[in-house]
């Protein structure tokens, strides 16, 4: 696994676009963390805010920001497409199993890299504003690893479906920031017995999972408020990802390199 | 022992069949040379052996098929179509990531880059290369783990002359040391220097395979007054006026059959006892005096223009 993973990093040593895109994406968590914290410090009185709000908080906003991973991931896979080193990778003697096992140790690489900056950020935050450090509702930051997982792992499928970059990013950001939501007010009209079955849609569970309490007490206006168990997404947010690769896997091995 | 056993293998890409049921085998130490014009299905035959591409139907194995393919293809060497590779890495950088794949030493890069003529730019990228240095690169790819089988296709594309004979003598050089070479071309020169054995391909079916000099002679047409040391030759005659001079060597006893080209009249079928001698003689004496007169031996571009029809 390590040698897979070594080989991709090989790839990515002198790759510019990726590695200012990871640069912009670290200063954007700072940056996206502080406007909030400018604007809440202007709204609440310091006191009312505990350290368990800066773990729901710190997380939800960056989730914003997983487009810019989703994007990395796009842009090396349909990259490999246009140079044919994805063919060329195999043809040297890796497996098709391998070419995207390789890409999936890669995406959980990227999505550990999202949560330890986050972490980073969140204690930066806490500490900004000189609340005394707990881990109450620690837990949003494992519930942000599986929606960067899951989002970049879309994003992946996306690219080996659709090959050329422009063209997957269009089909992706469209899919994950329109369509989706609206298929998810739609689906939610449905009763089958659960309440709006339209929250466990692939990118929707894992957006469910970590939307904290105090977010969906504003959101409950819109109606856009959590209607099942912390669980339950959790759970579909696993069976998605599992599919996703399950799917990758299968393309792959179907495909004409 | 066979090197590689293709059976039946078709491939259709939409409503074109690519590959029509193609079956043959390489043997162990050959130089083996798949023939055909642009697009006979050269590339995605030898795309299918290296798992690139999926056939329709069909199997292929290499030695006895016990091994996992993709293990075989660390042991091999392959360019298939184009050199790919990371344009924003060197040269060392690229053939780094070969290496790590194939699971060989690093300390080979060197080596295989002073083989291509390549070393003195192994820290360039590889988008500044031109197309015959990039060229080279792929060639010096497949060089690398020391592999038992070479698969080239077309390997001389975008080289200088002293790139083409450079490769012609690597081919020969790694038959020497024993290992299978698979060329596809549509030189047909570049392979008939170099191969022991040949398949030709049209259209995605397999005209003939096997060894040279077998490949050849199969499916030929001569008429049965030829006798089998004067098959692979013909005589190529030039003068002023061509109309004339055909007419003139139809009158020769021994001429059974001429084609005229725009410059050039090519004597291709005749008797044993027909001599250049002779067909001087006999233009001079109905004053006709030859430009050219070449006794040439029909070599593998007759054959293959004649198969490929």
């Amino acid at each position: 696994m390590l040698h897979l993973l070594s080989i991709e990093f090989l790839k990515l040593q002198r790759n510019r676009s990726f590695l200012i895109l990871t640069l912009l994406f670290v200063i954007s968590i700072f940056g996206i963390n502080y406007i909030i914290l400018e604007i809440v410090k202007n709204i609440y009185i310091n006191d009312k805010i505990t350290f368990s709000n800066v773990w729901e908080f710190v997380p939800y906003a960056t989730s914003y920001l997983l487009v810019i991973p989703g994007f990395i991931m796009i842009m090396h896979t349909c990259s490999e497409y246009t140079y044919r080193t994805h063919r060329q990778n195999v043809i040297d003697g890796l497996s098709r199993n391998q070419y995207v096992t390789t890409k999936i140790l890669f995406i959980i690489i990227l999505a550990l890299f999202s949560t330890i900056a986050t972490i980073i950020t969140t204690l930066i935050t806490g500490i900004s504003l000189g609340i005394d450090i707990s881990f109450e509702s620690f837990r949003y930051i494992y519930y942000f690893f599986v929606q960067a997982t899951t989002y970049i792992s879309f994003a992946f499928l996306f690219a080996l479906l659709f090959k050329k970059t422009g063209l997957t990013i269009g089909l992706f950001f469209v899919y994950s920031l329109i369509i989706e939501n609206i298929l998810e007010k739609y689906i939610n009209q449905i009763h089958i017995g659960i309440d709006k079955i339209g929250e466990f849609l692939p990118l929707s569970s894992s957006e469910h999972l970590l939307m904290p309490d105090t977010i969906q007490t504003v959101m409950k206006i819109a109606n856009i408020g959590n209607a099942n168990s912390e669980y339950a997404y959790l759970i579909m947010s696993i069976i998605y990802i599992g599919l996703c690769y399950l799917t990758c896997y299968y393309r792959y091995e179907k495909q004409d390199l | 022992m066979n090197v590689l056993t293709i059976s039946g293998i078709t491939k259709h890409y939409g409503a074109i069949t690519a590959l029509k049921n193609v079956s043959f085998s390489v043997p162990e130490g050959s130089v083996y040379g798949i023939l055909g014009p642009n697009g006979s299905g050269k590339t995605t035959l030898l795309g299918i052996v290296t798992d690139a591409l999926r056939p329709s139907a069909g199997t292929y194995k290499f030695f006895d098929g016990s091994k996992p393919v993709n293990e075989i293809r660390k042991d091999m060497g392959v360019l298939l179509e184009t050199p790919n590779f990371y344009p924003y890495l060197s040269a060392y950088q690229n053939l780094d990531i070969v290496a790590k794949i194939k699971g060989c030493d690093t300390a080979e890069i060197p080596d295989v880059l002073k083989k291509v003529n390549l070393f003195y730019r192994q820290r360039s990228s590889f988008k500044t290369y031109s197309l015959g240095m990039k060229q080279r690169l792929g060639i010096a790819a497949t060089l690398l783990g020391n592999p038992k089988i070479v698969i080239l296709d077309e390997p001389t594309n975008g080289l200088d002359p002293e790139g083409i004979s450079e490769i012609r003598q690597l081919i020969k050089q790694l038959a020497k040391e024993g290992k299978t070479v698979i060329l596809a071309s549509h030189l047909l020169d570049e392979v008939e220097k170099v191969c022991t054995h040949v398949a030709i391909l049209k259209k995605g079916e397999l005209l003939t395979a096997g060894d040279i000099s077998g490949a050849l002679s199969k499916e030929e047409q001569t008429p049965t007054t030829v006798p089998k040391s004067k098959e692979k030759a013909m005589i190529e005659v030039v003068a002023g006026d061509l109309e004339n001079l055909a007419g003139v060597l139809k009158t020769l006893t021994g001429v059974l059959d001429i084609t005229v080209d725009e410059d050039v009249i090519t004597i291709v079928h005749y008797t044993d006892e027909l001599t250049p001698q002779q067909v001087n003689k006999h233009c001079f004496d109905n004053g006709i005096v030859l430009n050219r007169l070449i006794a040439k031996n029909k070599n593998l571009e007759s054959k293959f223009l004649e198969l490929t029809k």
